[in-house]
């Protein structure tokens, strides 16, 4: 159903306004017209079947009963004249008597000839045949040498003269034998006159018997059949019909065809088939019957049967036949054929379909003709309008359609001026406002341009904000681990100057005392106490003390304790052999206390140096940390020494409970701008140590995976929530309490990590949080 | 009955500076003992304590790995009530030092750069408080 009406919608979209708005005129009338003309034509020919049926079955029985009433007369003349016979009145041994009384008998009956036979060939009759004659009367007899008289009458029946004479024996004659053969009423067959051969006729015959059964006469009567083609032809059933009677074996016996029922064989008549008819019709029937049949004699009741015929100058049509079968109680078996053209009855209905054909075509021009006007009455407008819409579309605006017209036409046509005129109207403001608007694109760009410098400027600025506030939290930490060196170095200063005041003090005398061995078993110590570690533990310290406690005791040197005190913190752990004379003099306890203060010049000095490299680290890494350089060329970096100055920083917070442990592959140095990475550790460490509470195990792996260098930072914290893992790398965004974190750290990460080109990742569990940071070597 | 001085701090040259600073000061009369962690604090405390030697002054630093400063003040206050406790750090939370203060009966809190002036006179007034 859609696609029809999509292809019924193709066809009409294809199709001009004007071929739409005549073709449904157009087809209207066509269909009304066709329909009712083919309705019409169709009930007129059923109406003609119907009429010609009826018409050929009148025909036929109007046919029978005339046959019925002509063919029934020349029995009842016989009849009439048997009853004379019998009664006397007719004295068939006079022929005068005989003969007057036949030819009173003609006035009355419509036959051709009235006579009778006796056995010894007399006869007599009466009748119209000799040509010129009129009525004559005939006799055979033995007072005349039996030859056959022929005599004119007068208009009483008496004898007037006699006319001719001619040889006449009536025992030849079919209806003779036939009739004494059978004993009764008989038909003789149909022949033709010997004399006037035009005639075709048929006699009945009938045996007259005494009572003794002798045979007295036969009696003859002799009937024209011409007459029954003269009563077919004035039927006039219609122009073209023909109705013909014919036997059972196809010859005619009679027609409405006038023409002669004979053909002439050798100077003799011989009857006609119906097939040989000179009519075309009937005998273009015979043929259709003939072929229909094969044998007439097996038509035992009425048919109706049509054919196809073509008469000479006109066109093949339907033929109505109507065959009926005509009988007598005497022998007779003939067929009545009716055949009607079609033509005679469809002629007017033809003409009616020509009238309705020619009327149609003139209805169909003028509707056409009225479409045309029509369409182009409603189409013009349109076309006009299109066109100067076309126009405005081409961009020629200045356009006036003037219509002339009252209808929603003509307002079209005005609504379309106004519009033309506004669509003008709108087109100027629009071109100056286009030319504002290309102006204020201009501004707006120059203003986008110094809006992204301000806005380049303050990201800076807010990374560097981040940044400050990161070193902010750290500077507490910092300043533990800067104090500290600081503080060991203040008191190392002042414990130098004790100790130098003291060995200034316990020097001299000493040396002044000491014997030169003594001295330089003194010397000895010095050197020993010089190349001992300095970085026993204490726990190491107080090991070695007890050690040196025994050992001195085991050698039976006495104040073993202040001695070993001295000696363990001087680091002493060689064998004391040499030095043993020494911790045995009485000096032993001045000797050791000035070895120690000497010492402990050199202990001092190695503190002071080592707090000194201690806060210069941290400075050093501090200055690393917030040094704020331009963006300028990538340069080559190791990424552990980044992370290894953050946990400089952090040395000091890692001291409340944070368990480092560093996995470092050895990898190469990459191209970055490392101070930038360092940040992304900071804020990385950061977040771990202050996710554990400054409490858990942080571990940090470095190594190279693909062509980069992976760093994996894990903490022990309670670990990101799940919900809110997507989010934390979004700027400002932050679990901490108001005004803690500028929720920056981790969208600064990002963005560094991708102005390196590498990947952020985070996985997270409670007691295990690991951010991966991937980084291409470049 | 020898007396005993115990400094905890986790870096030894902390430790040794400090040492050698009381020690120049007040020789021979006490023992100058040294621990980098709380736990080898505590081994030196038991140490000291079958040697019978009394320590009468603990000097610790806050910020340590493992067990601060103020939990081992407090747990020393609690085990020896006599003993002077004082913390000496570079930082410290103002929390830690309260609790330290009320359960610990803090003697001194010094920060650290310390000078040799505040440290000694800070051990010489817990000596005060001890009658010594």
């Amino acid at each position: 159903m859609t696609s029809l009406q999509k292809k019924l919608n193709q066809l009409i979209g294809r199709s001009k306004l004007s071929t739409v708005l005549i073709a449904p005129f157009v087809l209207q009338i066509v269909g009304a017209v066709g329909l009712v003309g083919y309705l019409s034509f169709e009930n007129g020919q059923q109406a003609v079947n119907d009429l010609a049926y009826q018409l050929m079955t009148k025909t036929s029985n109007l046919v029978d009963q005339h046959l019925d009433s002509y063919l029934a007369t020349p029995h009842l003349i016989n009849k009439i004249n048997a009853n004379a016979i019998k009664l006397g009145q007719l004295k068939i041994n006079d022929p005068e008597a005989t003969g007057r009384y036949f030819w009173k008998q003609q006035q009355i009956f419509n036959v051709s000839y009235i006579g009778m036979a006796l056995p010894n060939t007399q006869f007599t009759g009466a009748g119209t045949w000799l040509k010129g004659q009129g009525m004559t009367i005939d006799e055979r007899s033995a007072r005349i040498g039996y030859k056959n008289n022929v005599y004119s009458t007068d208009s009483q029946g008496n004898r007037k003269k006699l006319v001719y004479v001619y040889d006449y024996n009536p025992k030849d004659e079919d209806w003779y034998p036939k009739a004494i053969k059978s004993k009764k009423t008989v038909w003789s067959a149909v022949f033709n006159w010997d004399e006037t051969p035009e005639f075709v006729a048929i006699d009945a015959g009938y045996p007259v018997y005494d009572d003794r059964g002798q045979l007295l006469a036969v009696l003859d009567v002799s009937l024209l059949l011409s007459n029954i083609s003269q009563f077919l032809g004035k039927l006039n059933i219609s122009p073209s019909a023909k109705v013909f009677i014919i036997e059972r074996d196809g010859l005619l016996i009679a027609s409405s065809n006038p023409e002669k029922p004979y053909k002439l064989v050798n100077d003799k008549a011989e009857r006609l088939n119906y097939l040989n008819s000179q009519d075309p019709l009937i005998r273009a029937t015979a043929a259709h019957l003939n072929q229909n049949f094969g044998n007439l004699k097996q038509i035992q009741k009425r048919q109706q049967i049509e054919f196809k015929f073509k008469t000479s100058g006109e066109w093949v049509q339907r033929q109505f036949v109507e065959i009926t079968p005509w009988r007598d109680k005497y022998g007779l078996d003939w067929l009545v054929v009716v055949v009607v053209p079609e033509s005679d009855f469809m002629g007017k209905i033809h003409a009616n379909t020509r009238t309705t054909i020619l009327l149609c075509m003139t209805a169909l021009a003028i509707a056409v003709l009225i479409g045309i006007l029509t369409a182009r009455w409603v189409t013009n407008p349109i076309v006009r309008l299109n066109n100067a819409a076309k126009e405005i579309a081409a961009g020629n605006l200045e356009q006036k359609v003037e219509l002339q017209r009252g209808d929603e036409l003509g307002e079209l046509g005005e609504s379309f001026n106004t519009m033309s005129d506004r669509l003008q109207a709108s087109f100027n403001e629009m071109r100056s406002l286009n030319t504002a608007l290309s102006e204020s694109q201009a501004q707006l760009a120059q203003y986008n341009l110094t809006l992204e410098e301000q806005v380049e400027r303050r990201t800076q600025e807010l990374i560097h904000a981040e940044k400050m506030a990161a070193l902010g939290q750290l500077v507490a930490g910092i300043a533990h681990e800067i104090n500290t060196p600081l503080g060991v170095i203040q008191s190392a200063i002042g414990n130098l100057s004790v100790a130098l005041n003291q060995s200034m003090q316990q020097l001299p005398p000493l040396f002044h005392e000491l014997s030169p061995e003594r001295l330089a078993e003194f010397f000895t110590l010095l050197e020993i106490a010089r190349q001992s570690p300095t970085t026993l533990s204490t726990r190491e310290e107080r090991q070695l003390k007890r050690t040196l406690k025994q050992s001195l005791a085991a050698s039976g040197v006495e104040n073993a304790d202040f001695l070993a005190d001295n000696l363990s913190k001087m680091g002493i752990n060689a064998n004391l052999d040499p030095i043993m004379p020494l911790l045995q003099s009485p000096e032993r306890k001045s000797i050791v206390q000035a070895a120690y203060t000497l010492s402990a010049v050199q202990n001092n000095s190695q503190n002071i140096k080592l707090s000194v490299e201690r806060a210069a680290r941290i400075v050093f890494a501090l200055k690393n940390y917030a040094r704020q350089t331009p963006t300028g060329e990538m340069v080559k970096a190791s990424i552990a020494d980044g992370i290894d100055t953050v946990l400089s920083l952090y040395h000091g917070q890692f001291k409340r409970g944070v368990e480092v442990t560093k996995t470092y592959a050895d990898v190469p140095p990459i191209s970055c701008y490392p101070d930038e990475l360092i940040q992304v550790w900071a804020n990385l460490i950061n977040n771990a140590i202050q996710a554990m509470s400054y409490r858990g195990e942080l571990a940090i792996a470095i190594s190279q995976k693909d062509s980069g260098v992976a760093v994996e930072i894990t903490d022990s914290g309670s670990g990101i929530p799940p919900e809110i893992q997507e989010r934390i790398f979004e700027p400002f965004f932050t679990t901490k309490p108001l005004g803690e974190g500028s929720g920056l750290g981790l969208d600064i990460v990002r963005k560094i990590i991708e102005k390196h080109h590498g990947e952020i990742t985070v996985a997270s569990q409670p007691g295990h949080t690991k951010f991966s940071v991937w980084l291409p070597i470049g | 009955m020898k007396q005993a001085i115990l400094c905890v701090d986790d870096e030894p040259t902390v430790l040794r500076s400090l040492r050698e600073q009381i020690g120049n000061r007040f020789g021979d009369r006490y023992l100058y003992e040294i621990a980098e962690s709380v736990e080898e604090a505590w081994e030196i405390i038991e140490e000291l304590s079958e040697e019978e030697v009394k320590i009468i002054i603990v000097i610790s630093d806050w910020l340590m790995p493992g067990v601060k400063g103020d939990e081992f003040l407090i747990a020393v206050h609690q085990q020896f009530p006599d003993t002077v406790t004082i913390m000496l750090t570079g930082q410290a939370d103002l929390e830690a030092i309260e609790r330290t203060r009320v359960e610990a009966d803090l003697h001194a809190y010094i920060a650290k750069p310390w000078t040799e002036e505040m440290l000694l006179s800070t051990i010489e007034s817990g000596f005060k408080k001890l009658n010594i």
